[in-house]
């Protein structure tokens, strides 16, 4: 168990072994406290907190060094006098979680990144065709006088109404899906989604974004036809 | 003069990459209370050349005027404007757009070219009424029989009260009574002061014709008019 001497505070973490001036005090099960310098040192045992009867030279011992001074120097003066203890700056250890999670981020990002590819792959294409699959009607509205910018309008207009619905709609059940899981994984200490401000509006923008693309694009494609030409393709 | 075309030509280029001639040299004017019938085997040219003739498509060589405006050779924007208010199309498969209800199909005329306003409104109803479909101006194309579409498509092309009309095959996809009313409709649209271009193949359409145009290989093989004879 860590013992937090101050949020803001410079931690060191501190593990001993036992020949260390504090091997004596940690054979005990309450803390044993020594002086370093202006610093203070306080381990724990926690096996012979937890299991009292448990055999001599069995130690876990750890604590949180509260470095009144720069922490690397104290680090290099812990590490110097005292050659059974290891001493780990918070630098040090969030880097080897990374690093431990390094894989596990990268597969996550992978998948996130497919499924960003896919999902934006269907909706483009789900627009396009929507637009091709009417490629006659078009043509008689071309018939009826309708300009391409028109066409255009009208063409932006449904694929903004489509993909903003969509877009809100995915977004409500990316969030209560995550909401029912993180309620579930509650029960363990854990939260697995996090979303933020900035990425729902983000997705909503690029779902936005890429249906006007893909709209624009199937219209540009269109309007080149003659109307004639249009009502013939799509009969 | 409605509708004067020179010199019409058009060649398509078959996938192969080889061309294929369609209209050569095609010369037509139509002023207003004509009803001319385009006859001919199919193949001959007769869709292109209606084409031609409303601005679906473009010529290879010669012109479009309506009335002094030479409207073939003006940009794609006006060309549009100009369509939507000189001309009505009546097609041998309706094109009806089967999202909206017959009122609005009548109204889409109007949609691109003017205002969409009671007037029109009112207008729509009262030609869905006179061809009897005032029961069924709020169902949509595929509750309606064929006759019914071919005459919510009429009420379309008449909407805008264009000077002339443009129908390929307007009976092809008619039973007998449904397709003499559309071509009363036709024949009165001349009576009020419009012109009428048909392609046809129905030889009772061609003989009520005041010109005809009879095409073989995009020429034009025989040309009759009742001022002729």
């Amino acid at each position: 168990m860590f013992i937090f001497e101050g949020l803001a505070a410079v931690l060191l973490l501190a593990t001993a072994c036992a020949t260390t001036p504090a091997a004596p005090a940690r054979e005990s099960a309450g803390p044993a406290t020594f002086g370093f310098g202006p610093d203070t040192f306080s381990f724990r045992n926690e096996i012979r907190e937890r299991h009292p009867d448990a055999p001599p030279g069995l130690y876990a011992n750890y604590c949180f060094v509260l470095a009144r001074g720069l922490p690397d120097g104290l680090a290099q003066r812990i590490r110097g006098q005292l050659a059974d203890v290891n001493v780990q700056l918070p630098g040090e250890l969030s880097g080897q979680l990374r690093q431990s999670t390094a894989f596990f981020s990268a597969l996550l990002g992978g998948i996130g990144a497919l499924a960003f590819v896919i999902g934006g792959l269907s909706l483009a294409n789900t627009i396009a065709a929507a637009v091709f699959e009417r490629v006659r009607d078009f043509g008689v509205k071309r018939a009826l006088g309708a300009s391409d910018l028109q066409l255009g309008g009208e063409v932006l207009a449904e694929s903004l109404a489509v993909t903003l619905s969509g877009g809100v709609a995915g977004i409500a059940v990316a969030v209560g899906l995550a909401f029912v899981i993180d309620t579930w994984a509650a029960r363990t200490g854990q939260q697995l989604f996090h979303f933020s401000p900035r990425l729902l509006g983000g997705a909503l923008v690029f779902s936005v974004l890429l249906g006007a693309a893909a709209a624009a694009y199937a219209t540009a494609r269109i309007v080149r036809l003659s109307p004639a030409e249009a009502i013939r393709r799509g009969t | 003069m409605l509708l004067r075309a020179e010199g019409l030509a058009k060649t398509y280029r078959a996938p192969s990459g080889e061309a294929v001639p369609v209209l050569g040299g095609i010369d037509l004017h139509v002023k207003a209370g004509d009803f001319v019938a385009i006859t001919g085997a199919s193949g001959s040219g007769k869709t292109t050349l209606l084409n031609i003739l409303g601005l679906l498509e473009a010529p290879d060589a010669g012109a479009v005027w309506y009335g002094a405006e030479p409207v073939s050779l003006r940009p794609r924007r006006a060309q549009g404007v100009a369509r939507g208010r000189h001309v009505g199309f009546v097609f041998q498969s309706f094109l009806l757009l089967a999202s909206l209800t017959a009122l609005d199909n009548v109204l889409l005329a109007a949609r691109y070219v003017a205002n969409v306003d009671d007037a029109r409104r009112r207008r729509a109803r009262e030609l869905l009424d006179a061809f009897g479909l005032a029961g069924r101006a709020g169902h949509y194309p595929a509750q309606l029989s064929g006759g019914e579409q071919q005459r919510v498509a009429f009420c379309r092309a008449l909407l805008n009260d264009p000077p002339l009309l443009l129908a390929d095959e307007p009976t092809g996809n008619l039973d007998d009574v449904n397709g003499a009313v559309i071509l009363d409709a036709l024949r009165a649209r001349t009576r009020e002061g419009g012109a009428v271009v048909v392609v046809t193949h129905r030889p009772d359409i061609a003989r009520d014709a005041t010109a005809v145009l009879q095409l073989r290989a995009g020429r034009v093989h025989e040309h009759h008019s009742q001022e002729e004879t």
